[in-house]
């Protein structure tokens, strides 16, 4: 399982936490980019900590046979006390298994 | 009260009795508000004008925290609760009356955020351009009256046909694998 990041607060472990026990994923990203947002306004008053503009990417064999939609849903539920808590932005990549082994053989090639 | 003194009655209102903003909340929604919901708003404004003698409710002036999460000039500028009901009437009717509609930060001329920019530039990609934009940014009622009637915590929004496709990153991986060229083909949005 990839985590590319180094700095992890509360709200990035509450998020790994959560996606791992919701989905069981075969990868898991998560990519805290709060710090390209540190000009904006949620983050100098919203959220003290400083966490809020997530990217997730998460490849579950939970997410076969569901449309693209319902897949987001199913993370931004699975999320919700944290976006309520003040992630002001969490951009979503929610694959099956085989779209993700696809997409990397199409990037190898 | 006949129509025409009733009439009378609702503009000496507006005129004296509410503060600019509240004036400037009715003139706009005058259209689409139905007489005798806009009968109960002017009553509800009245009686709090004749109970405090002042034309104000604080709730409907700019706090400087009342939007912690953005600037200033980005934070909603319609303070005047509208009932969910009406709300979620008004979303029906966008929805339903226009084939494609995208609530968004600012407007398809000039989009405040990214993802929405994201999205009016993917319109454009495809030649889409009569579609029905939404400042979501223009109105905190619309703002999170939305994310309840979508069940989806951010903006932007996409409706294509009655129906909610998503956000921004869903209509970027549906640009990327063609399902968004083919359900638009399919809608009868473009022609291929």
């Amino acid at each position: 399982m990839d985590q590319s990041n180094n700095s992890r607060g509360p709200i990035y472990l509450a998020i790994e936490k959560k996606l791992t026990e919701v989905f069981n994923p075969t990868h898991l990203e998560i990519v805290d980019e709060s710090h390209k947002h540190a000009g904006h306004h949620a983050m100098k008053e919203h959220s003290r900590q400083g966490e809020t503009h997530f990217q997730v990417t998460v490849v579950s064999d939970e997410f076969e046979n569901k449309p693209l939609i319902d897949r987001h849903r199913a993370v931004n539920e699975c999320l919700a006390e944290e976006i309520a808590a003040g992630v002001h932005a969490l951009s979503i990549k929610a694959k099956t298994q085989k779209q993700w082994i696809k997409q990397n053989e199409q990037i190898q090639t | 009260m006949n129509n025409l003194v009733q009439r009378k009655f609702q503009q000496a209102t507006l005129k004296y009795l509410l503060n600019p903003q509240q004036r400037l909340f009715f003139v706009h929604h005058q259209r689409i508000m139905m007489p005798s919901t806009l009968n109960a708003q002017l009553q509800t404004y009245q009686m709090r004008f004749f109970s405090n003698n002042q034309g104000h409710n604080h709730d409907d002036h700019d706090h400087e925290h009342d939007h912690d999460n953005s600037h200033k000039d980005f934070q909603p500028k319609k303070k005047v609760q509208l009932d969910e009901t009406q709300l979620n009437q008004q979303f029906k009717e966008w929805i339903e009356g226009n084939d494609v509609v995208l609530f968004m930060k600012g407007n398809k001329k000039m989009p405040r955020c990214g993802f929405s920019n994201y999205i009016v530039s993917v319109m454009k990609f495809y030649g889409i351009k009569e579609y029905k934009d939404v400042d979501v940014l223009a109105d905190e009622n619309v703002r999170e009256g939305i994310k309840k009637f979508s069940n989806w915590p951010t903006i932007p929004q996409l409706y294509v046909k009655g129906q909610f496709i998503g956000g921004c990153d869903i209509v970027k991986e549906m640009h990327q694998d063609g399902s968004f060229e083919e359900l638009i083909v399919r809608e009868g949005i473009i022609k291929k």
